[in-house]
């Protein structure tokens, strides 16, 4: 029994239903038990014809962000075809203009339901950058805590992420680093000096202000109270400053510190949703934008009321966006999404690839932060950018890798690359990650187009499918290795859809330098885009990739996969809906522009808002 | 950060004072002769299933000879019991993840995965597995006075997905394994600490006393803040206490408890830390065999001396694409794990010998602990699972499963229990996790996914 063609979410395989009719795709195996398509994909009986919608049952934002291709016709602006409605029953047909369809009109109206949050816990890359800019210490500690989990394609994910026992020692461990180190400077981290003030007047006021900024809000009175014990309890038979020490050491344990917490505000009677407390909203946005707390200002700004409108949290977030510490949260979403993590614990054949050695690997590391800085910061901030330059950033061991030399040193250096390198698709980093340790692979590479730029993910193999890649013999190309997966019925179904995409990566091996041929013959980088709203053939990365920066499918894939990490959780086919149109809407209108993308997910009421917990209802 | 310049004072006032005042290490710190020795669980998890042709036995169930892949094993082949017929029932028909995730999730737990958005071999939608694991279980159900209640440790895991977790605290709630031996080291036997002097270590015993102040605190925390959350979060604050509660004891107990809190060596087992020597790098795959015997000499101390009775060792991650260049090969796990032919059978083979040499070497260790009439290994039940059984057909049937140590004598070892012969079916892998629990001590009438325990296996006692 096969699990993929049931599993899965609705609206999954949008783009790619056909694929899943094929009979021969199923090698004959599944036998759909009525009744378990409850959160399935695939309804039988729908219509096998690629121009026919795709999935009519299901709404247009489908949670995987593939909107509908009827009939490979060009796409309205903002990717959507809810048709054009006047409201049936809603009573307010006047609200919007006759004849302007505006298919955000009809999901965005009037108090839309918000999907719930699960509690967020600091990832270790936001636990780093959170101690660094609240205690001004240059540690990393989280990078002893186990690892973050990835689900999605994210390690943010909140539902996944708990705290193990072995979380709470590392917890542990790092405050009592972080607080020796911290009370080494005990004058600047002080807002009082104990010698004039006096010290327990000093160790409340250190409360207050450390307190608010550890918190990301004012403490409460038994938050003051509890932080002043931890302060005793030093002082008790110790210093002033082993007061302060442990006071550092319990806040940052407190769940109050290591979580996210929105829980303030009482909910209006008959409210399905709440908005956000001015910090919850600070911190929201810190988190997006920077991967950290709010700073003074922010907080200052919280507290002022200055986080109320939409326009001022554009403004704020505008200015955010100009600070350094946005190229490493937005260096972190786009790394995350090229499955770059993967970089660290990438293994390359030793024999195979003598080249590779952890110079490349640093290198590799390093592209991905200078490339996308140079894009949003200094470069046009276009998705067309990102997908097309034919620039690298190169240390000396990738500079060999890419065949060009840079000057001495450790940091990357702008390079110029032969028009066969197109942006983060033939950065070698992405191309590595997408390979096997011996042998490029054409269907990883593939794969990652279809899920993380079209959001298509492609279903499982067949259970019975010989899965044992084809040795990477001398003399046989990839192209001709693979072919069973064109020739044996039940692979080419999906393999159509992923390997004839990844052929076109062929002229990269799998630590992504440039071959002109394999095994002694030439690669035919040709490849052809399916399903797809730019449908075509081409040959190399660099046409692919100038076909995915027309398609409107690709931005709004982009902009689902921002959504989920912006927000830390899955898309809601239903309750998101409203805020992922605006954001590929807002994505659209600017012409493809990533920083506007990111920044429309702070306009949206999902951001703003929490839902009401069936527990605050009052009976 | 680099440890070997840390003053003596960073290390009592940081990180590694974190198990310092436990005075286990007295070697002659004995229990009484006539008490009774514990009995311990260890599971010996290795990825990728097996070659059924060259790991089944052959023979009957008293008369049998070991198949090659198991060759390594053969000094123990009278403490073993090995399986044929056992099941994953609880997962051959489940919607989530793929074969090796699910098979995964449910090697402890005997239950499917939940639905989620993990990825494994093309699957999407897979989350973690849906119930407690038999290792917390034991813990939770007997409640062993040991600073770990359990210990987890990993051999190159590299994954934090579904299919790098084997054990479970609860439904999503996995427990990541240790796979930084020289941070074990230092947990377990607390290297950078002075020599233990109950009572006579004001400065640690102020250190655990202020951790005591800011768990209580914490615990006033956690309380406030769950009131505050809806019905999900509050499970996730729950199992944080937990985690604060499983730490604390080893943590902030008073030093001069020790004696109390922290049980005796059991009598006449010669406890001792291992020697880990220099510092290795954990990433290159070369070391792994060197990594390997680090975590194995840890898990045999940490039983030895008592520190743990209850331990799980990892090895990569299911469907694991590890390569193993120290046995001269270049394709990955995984992919070698689906050839249909030569060289594939061979490599393959390679790397399954390879675990069987680990796991041999790890149960000499315990063989060598005298324990009384018996020997560590004799009181102790070690389970070697993997994911899937026929590697090539990425199976949820006929796993290869074997015990090896009798847990005190329960079991009548030394047999090949086929629960396929004569036409029968085979059972669920439930009820060996429950016959497991039972050598171990429990009356527990089921485990895992409902309806699929009928009971404990027949004729292991």
């Amino acid at each position: 029994m096969h699990q993929g063609f049931r599993g899965g979410r609705r609206g999954w395989l949008a783009g790619i239903v056909p694929c899943l009719l094929l009979a021969s795709c199923n090698g004959g195996a599944t036998s759909q038990a009525p009744g378990e398509l409850g959160d399935g994909t695939m309804m039988p009986g729908q219509p096998a014809n690629p121009s026919a919608p795709a999935n009519p049952a299901s709404p247009s934002t489908s949670g995987d962000g593939a909107p509908q291709t009827p009939g490979g016709s060009a796409l309205p602006p903002g990717g959507t075809s809810t048709p054009p409605t006047n409201n049936p029953g809603t009573g307010d047909p006047g609200t919007m203009p006759p004849g302007t369809p505006d298919p955000n009109a009809t999901r965005c109206e009037g108090a839309t339901p918000i999907a719930p949050t699960p509690l967020r816990r600091l990832t270790r890359f936001e636990y780093n950058n959170t101690v660094q800019d609240l205690l001004g210490v240059t540690l990393t500690p989280a990078d002893q805590f186990p690892p973050d989990e990835i689900a999605g394609g994210f390690n943010n994910n909140a539902a996944v992420l708990t705290v193990s026992s072995l979380h709470a020692e590392k917890y542990a461990e790092a405050a009592e680093l972080l607080a020796a180190e911290a009370v080494k400077n005990l004058s600047a981290l002080l807002p009082c000096d104990p010698a004039t003030v006096g010290e327990a007047a000093c160790a409340e006021r250190f409360v207050q202000t450390f307190g608010r900024r550890a918190y990301r809000r004012p403490i409460t009175a038994e938050e003051s109270d509890r932080l002043m014990r931890a302060y005793t309890a030093g002082r008790t038979d110790g210093t002033f400053a082993e007061g302060i020490e442990v006071v550092i050491r319990y806040a940052l344990q407190s769940p109050a510190f290591l979580y996210r917490i929105e829980s303030s505000g009482t909910p209006a009677a008959g409210e399905q949703r709440i908005r956000l407390s001015q910090y919850e909203i600070a911190t929201r946005l810190s988190y997006l934008l920077w991967g950290s707390m709010p700073d003074d200002a922010l907080l200052a700004a919280a507290e002022a009321g200055e986080l109320s409108t939409k326009e001022q949290i554009a403004n704020r977030a505008r200015t955010m966006l100009a600070d350094p510490r946005a190229r490493r949260a937005a260096a972190e979403f786009f790394r995350q999404w090229l499955n770059l993590g993967k970089l660290d614990t990438m293994v390359k054949s030793a024999s195979a690839f003598p080249l590779f050695d952890e110079a490349v690997r640093a290198g590799m590391k390093a592209e991905t932060q200078a490339f996308i800085e140079h894009v949003l910061w200094s470069g046009d901030r276009q998705l067309t950018t990102l997908l097309t330059a034919p620039v690298g950033f190169a240390n000396e061991a990738l500079a060999r890798l890419y065949g060009v030399t840079v000057p001495a040193g450790s940091s990357p250096s702008l390079v110029e690359l032969p028009p066969e390198r197109s942006g983060i698709l033939t950065m070698p980093g992405f191309l590595a990650v997408h390979a096997h340790p011996d042998q490029t692979s054409p269907v990883l590479r593939g794969k990652f187009v279809r899920e993380k730029l079209l959001c298509q993910p492609p279903p499982p193999p067949p259970p019975d499918a010989n899965v044992t890649l084809p040795p990477a013999e001398s003399g046989t190309s990839a192209r001709a290795r693979f072919t069973a997966h064109a020739t044996d019925p039940s692979c080419a179904g999906c393999h159509r859809l992923m390997d004839p995409i990844g052929f076109a990566f062929e002229n990269f091996d799998a630590i992504g330098a440039y071959r002109a041929t394999e095994g002694g013959e030439p690669i035919d980088a040709s490849g052809e885009l399916v399903q797809t709203d730019v449908d075509d053939t081409f040959v190399g990365v660099r046409e692919l990739a100038t076909l995915l920066a027309q398609s409107q499918m690709v931005r709004d894939c982009l902009a689902t996969q921002w959504f989920r990490f912006g927000s830390g959780r899955f898309d809601d086919e239903e309750r998101d809906a409203c805020a992922l149109g605006q954001i590929r809407d807002a994505f659209s209108a600017s012409g493809g522009d990533l920083m506007e993308m990111m920044l429309a997910l702070t306009q949206t009421d999902t951001f703003l808002h929490r839902p009401v917990l069936a527990e605050e209802v009052t009976p | 950060m680099n440890r070997r310049f840390l003053s003596r004072r960073q290390l009592l006032r940081g990180a590694l004072a974190a198990t310092a005042a436990i005075p286990l290490l007295d070697a002659e710190r004995t229990r009484a002769q006539s008490a009774a020795y514990p009995k311990r669980f260890v599971v010996f998890y290795t990825p990728n299933g097996t070659l059924s042709s060259g790991w089944k036995p052959q023979g009957t169930e008293t008369s049998f000879t070991l198949g090659p892949l198991m060759s390594p094993l053969e000094p123990f082949k009278s403490k073993m019991l090995i399986f044929s017929g056992i099941n994953l029932g609880a997962v051959q028909n489940s919607n989530y993840g793929s074969e090796h995730a699910r098979g995964v999730g449910a090697l402890l737990t005997a239950r499917p995965l939940l639905k989620g958005n993990f990825r494994s071999f093309m699957s999407t939608n897979a989350g973690w597995a849906s119930g407690i694991s038999l290792d917390q279980h034991l813990a939770n159900t007997l409640n062993p006075p040991t600073p770990f209640k359990t210990l987890e440790l990993g051999v190159q895991v590299r994954d934090a997905e579904v299919r790098g977790r084997i054990s479970y605290k609860g439904a999503d709630q996995p427990v990541p394994p240790r796979e930084d031996p020289y941070d074990t080291f230092n947990q377990l036997f607390g290297a950078a600490a002075p020599p233990s002097m109950p009572g006579g270590n004001p400065e640690l015993d102020r250190l655990r006393l202020l951790r005591r102040s800011v768990f209580d605190l914490l615990r006033e925390d956690i309380a406030a803040v769950r009131a505050t959350l809806g019905r999900e979060d509050r499970v996730k604050l729950e199992a944080h206490l937990d985690a604060i509660r499983a730490i604390e004891g080893r943590l902030a107990a008073p030093s001069d408890m020790g004696a109390t809190t922290v049980p005796a060596a059991p009598a006449g087992a010669a406890c001792a830390a291992p020697s880990l020597g220099e510092r290795i790098d954990l990433a290159d795959d070369n070391n792994m065999p060197a990594i390997s015997k680090l975590q194995l000499d840890l898990a045999a101390a940490a039983l030895a001396c008592d520190q743990t009775r209850i331990v799980t060792i990892q090895y990569s991650y299911a469907e694991s694409e590890h390569l193993y260049p120290f046995l001269g090969l270049s394709r990955n796990h995984h992919d070698i794990s689906h050839d249909w032919k030569e060289p594939g059978f061979t490599e393959y083979s390679k790397i399954h010998t390879w675990f069987a040499e680990q796991l041999a070497y790890f149960l000499g260790k315990l063989d060598g602990y005298q324990e009384g009439d018996r020997t560590l290994l004799d009181n102790t039940v070690v389970f070697w699972g993997t994911e899937i059984g026929e590697s090539r057909l990425h199976a949820l049937s006929d796993m290869p499963y074997a015990l090896i140590g009798s847990a005190g004598g329960y079991f009548r070892t030394g047999r090949f229990m086929n629960y396929m012969a004569n036409g029968a079916s085979g059972r669920q892998h439930n009820d060996l996790l429950l016959s497991i629990a039972h050598a171990m001590g429990t009356e527990d009438t089921a485990f895992g996914e409902p309806g699929f325990s009928t009971g404990p296996l027949p004729g292991l006692v």
